[in-house]
């Protein structure tokens, strides 16, 4: 076997990714991002604090992986710090596998 | 109700980030978020030296998500966007999984290809080529170059294996690429190693200096904490200085562009504002510091034939001798406003603010650098130059008060430093040019009086030099990716790895460009597929458990290196009278001598698991049938908490306590960990009624040492009319070999690019996107022209990130080292951009 020139590699197996990100953002731009946020497919605004603080989660698109949508986000006028808290991915097919009932 | 997984992970990632925020969902989120089929662990990043604690997700033998540890207080559940790629990191699809040796016609051969070969005949070619080296030209003649990513048990095996075993001191990490310039101002400075303060400093400083580091983009958690003491502290400040643009610049209250090396000016400039205004700390002066001034003209540390050396007056000297504040006061004068400003390029009013900001006695200042100014030809004295304006001021190790060394990989203190993987050095801060430090580790490593040899070996630097000269013959290479990392490439690492006098082997878990450069690939596992320990940048020792196996036949670091050192007799690398002091290690191999001596397989194996029962593996030890990590640890820790100890202050706790701490800050004392060092109250090294101590050195005070404005090595000139920048992008980590194999951060961030000034590319008549021809005398590259986004750079000066395989921006640098600390400065040649 040769050794192959690295680089980056697509994986073998399509992942989907879900992130939690929590966006830190400025008084008086709240409604401003939030309308923003709900406008973008895929992301969805879970709760806010009284200090300004989004919990959002954020998936994988067919547009747009989750990983520049946190990059669009993080820029967002208004944004003025964004952390990831959580990252999962699987892949594509195990995707409807029922989880839990309740 | 019914979930699909695809449900069920955005309830998980919902849940965990209301969490952090301390708020609760509604209560269908909730719901969902029971515990699932994954099992979560603590563990450590392993990107930069921040240290966050992530919460490493394992299904079916596979990590399959990370969360920001929400107990750890480093992070407090915060990650940076690099903790996205984490969990990725391992699974690249050209994942080496069995050793890789060069061969033509079934044998090896150094212009073969790289052909698959069992670990027995990887070693047994290896071993050969060792022993022809030792047995032709001594233990000089071999090396490695090791890691602040190698885990504190690696480096601390490594230290051993070379120092001990081979009798060789040329080991060095690529942490002297990185931290080699602050560890140098911090012995001479302080003479212990390490920042005196902590992270808790974001929170309680007033003002806060960033000198030379980007960390916006580097340190973005440690960011995101300064951040908010900016949003939500009245009359906070943040001065931002570089020589060009960056993300910080942004929240900068006084943001600061300066010509490359005139940091040296405008410290000084500071110091002399301090002492014209009288705002000194004269009781703090008077009682616990001493002045001092350095040698000067000391070169540029290139090889002694260039002809930049021929005509230094005192190359390499770093003598300094005590001189009296008057003296002192008179030496800084000569840096008035007028004239740093000058220099610098900086308005004299910025300069003002930012003098007055430390001078202000009720304000607390905190100060954070890392490679503007490690990586810097006076590294070292820049770095002293800094202590000496907050040890004018006595605003040092408390609360608040903080000149605050960041560092850039994970283990750069615990690893690279602490146990002595430097050229120089032995664990805890000994070094080798002491015969009593010499003597101490002999008897903790049961070893006869002189086997440690006392001449420091080759640095970084100089064992490329030395691959090239022939001196240097079989090496090894671990856990990183030199050939790219090292400056120029063409003239020095290249000829010297592909030396038909040498064999080059090189650990890695992808094919590097050095893996590649190299005659000998062994594949290694990687971060949660070892247990592991990482030492951060605020002295924070943090432990994993191995969360799941590698892939194939690839093996720990510390593996290969225990393995490899059975291949010797003790015979074939001590000479006999160094063996007739110890004859009961006749007969032995150098394995049984290093490792089984009675305190590294001290601790049986055991069952290893977590609080909630899950069971963990160790692969390590199950192998070697002791418990590997403990006995390394315990052995180690020796060094610094037994009771006859040469140098106080690095005691730790004993292994256990690590597996059930988020990290622990030495020295740690009666259980205790110590957050701010050398002060009463914080520290329990300085007793009642010291006040201050600096305990590192005898008189317990701490070293001013002024230091002049000197020139860069090379400075743009006609021909090449453009200072060049290396650096890191938010996206990459280092050299990209784990980054670039995440296909989403790839994505966005695919190629190096040369960041210019509009301005620049305009007179050259090149557009936004264009790609050019950058040179400098030792090499050239192509890449893309980028004049706008997160970096904006002066006139005069381009950025160009070194993550790229594909555009090798060190074939470019130049080899101009500290001649103190040896660490190259990369921030500063001269190159010039033409259209490709």
């Amino acid at each position: 076997m040769k050794a192959t020139l690295p680089g980056a590699l697509s994986s073998a197996e399509k992942p989907f990714n879900v992130c939690g990100l929590l966006a830190h953002v400025a008084a008086g731009k709240r409604e401003e991002v939030r309308a923003q946020l709900n406008a973008f497919e895929g992301v969805e605004v879970h709760a806010e604090t009284e200090d300004g603080r989004l919990v959002i989660t954020i998936e994988d698109t067919e547009e747009m992986l989750c990983a520049d949508r946190i990059t669009i986000i993080d820029r967002l006028p208004g944004v003025m710090n964004s952390s990831l808290v959580y990252h999962q991915f699987e892949s594509q097919d195990k995707l409807e596998l029922e989880e839990v009932s309740s | 109700m019914k979930l699909t997984r695809r449900d069920f992970m955005k309830a998980n990632a919902a849940a965990a980030t209301a969490a952090v925020a301390g708020v609760s969902l509604t209560a269908k989120a909730a719901d969902a978020a029971v515990p699932g089929a994954i099992r979560w662990d603590k563990g450590v990043c392993r990107f930069c030296g921040t240290g966050c604690g992530v919460l490493i997700g394992t299904r079916e033998g596979k990590i399959v998500a990370t969360q920001g540890d929400p107990d750890a207080p480093v992070n407090k559940g915060l990650n940076c966007i690099k903790g996205y790629f984490l969990s990725k990191i391992m699974y690249g699809q050209d994942r080496l999984t069995q050793p890789l040796l060069r061969k033509k016609d079934g044998k090896f051969h150094k212009e073969g290809d790289f052909e698959p070969v069992s670990w027995d005949e990887a070693f047994d070619v290896m071993a050969e080529k060792w022993k022809e080296a030792l047995k032709k030209k001594g233990p000089t003649s071999v090396g490695m170059f090791g890691s602040g990513q190698w885990t504190v048990f690696e480096g601390y095996t490594a230290s051993k294996l070379m120092k001990a075993g081979f009798r060789s001191n040329n080991l060095d990490p690529n942490a002297r690429h990185c931290m080699a310039s602050a560890v140098g101002a911090f012995m001479r400075t302080f003479g212990i190693d390490e920042p005196m303060g902590c992270y808790d400093d974001l929170e309680h400083a007033d003002t806060f200096v960033l000198w030379g580091a980007n960390m916006a983009e580097m340190h973005p958690i440690l960011w995101s904490r300064m951040t908010n003491t900016r949003l939500t502290k009245p009359g906070c400040e943040v001065h931002v200085l570089s020589t060009y643009e960056h993300r910080c610049f942004d929240l900068a209250d006084n943001g600061m562009v300066f010509h490359p090396q005139t940091d040296l000016a405008i410290l000084n400039y500071i110091a002399n504002y301090i002492i014209e205004n009288k705002a000194y700390n004269q009781d703090f002066i008077g009682k616990h510091v001493n002045f001092n001034a350095t040698t000067t003209d000391i070169g540029y540390g290139l090889r002694p034939e260039h002809p930049l050396e021929q005509a230094v007056a005192n190359p390499g000297k770093g003598k300094f001798d005590k001189i009296s504040f008057e003296e002192y006061a008179k030496s800084v004068s000569d840096y008035t406003l007028e004239y740093a400003s000058k220099l610098s390029g900086v308005p004299q009013d910025k300069l003002l603010k930012l003098a007055q900001a430390y001078a202000d006695p009720d304000r607390k200042v905190a100060s954070y650098w890392t490679m503007g100014f490690n990586q810097h030809t006076r590294g070292v004295w820049v770095n002293s130059l800094l202590y000496n304006v907050h040890l004018l001021m006595g605003k040092i190790s408390e609360p608040g008060n903080s000149p605050f060394s960041l560092t850039g990989q994970p283990s750069a203190c615990g690893t690279a430093r602490e146990v002595g993987t430097f050229s120089h050095r032995l664990p805890a801060d000994l070094v080798v040019g002491k015969e009593e430090h010499r003597k101490f580790a002999e008897k903790i490593w049961k070893l006869p009086d002189g086997t440690i040899p006392p001449k420091p070996g080759y640095h970084a630097v100089l064992q490329h030099r030395m691959l090239k000269d022939g001196k240097l013959n079989a090496y090894w290479v671990q856990c990183n990716n030199n050939m790219q990392a090292a400056p120029n490439m063409n003239e020095e690492g290249y000829p010297g790895y592909r030396n038909p006098e040498n064999f080059i082997a090189v650990s890695d878990p992808y094919p590097t460009v050095t893996a590649l450069s190299a005659d000998l690939i062994l594949p290694t596992a990687m971060w949660m597929e070892k247990e592991g320990a990482y030492g951060n940048a605020e002295r924070r020792t943090q432990f994993w458990r191995q969360q799941v196996s590698a892939p194939g036949e690839a093996k720990s670091d510390m593996w290969q290196m225990m393995e490899f050192a059975k291949r010797f007799k003790i015979e074939e690398v001590w000479p006999e009278e160094l063996l007739a002091k110890m004859p009961e290690h006749r007969g032995k191999t150098m394995y049984e001598v290093l490792y089984e001596n009675g305190n590294v397989n001290a601790y049986p194996l055991e069952k290893i698991t977590d609080d909630a029962g899950n069971v963990y593996d160790n692969d390590e030890s199950e192998h070697f049938g002791f418990y590997v990590q403990k006995g390394l640890f315990e052995e180690y820790r020796m060094f610094n908490t037994k009771g006859d100890i040469l140098k106080k202050g690095h005691e730790m706790a004993p292994f256990e306590v690590y597996h059930k701490a988020r990290g622990i800050r030495w020295p740690v004392i009666d259980g205790k960990e110590t957050l701010w060092r050398f002060r009463e109250g914080y520290d329990p090294h300085v007793k009642a009624g010291e006040d201050v101590k600096f305990y590192g050195h005898k008189d317990g005070r701490a070293n001013i040492i002024f230091a002049p404005y000197e020139p860069a090595a090379e400075s743009p000139d006609q021909e090449y009319d453009l200072w060049l920048c290396t650096g890191r992008v938010l996206e990459h980590w280092h050299s990209g070999s784990m980054t670039r194999r995440v296909p989403e951060l790839h994505k966005s961030f695919p190629h190096a690019v040369i960041y210019m000034n509009p301005a620049d590319a305009k007179k050259r008549g090149l557009r936004r996107g264009e790609e050019v021809n950058v040179s400098s005398r030792r090499g050239e590259i192509k890449v893309r022209v980028e004049t706008r986004g997160r970096n904006r750079v002066p006139e005069g000066l381009v950025f160009i990130p070194w993550f790229d395989e594909g555009a090798l921006v060190n074939k470019l640098t130049l080899d101009a080292t500290d001649p103190l600390s040896k660490e190259t400065d990369y921030k500063k040649c001269a190159c010039k951009v033409m259209k490709a």
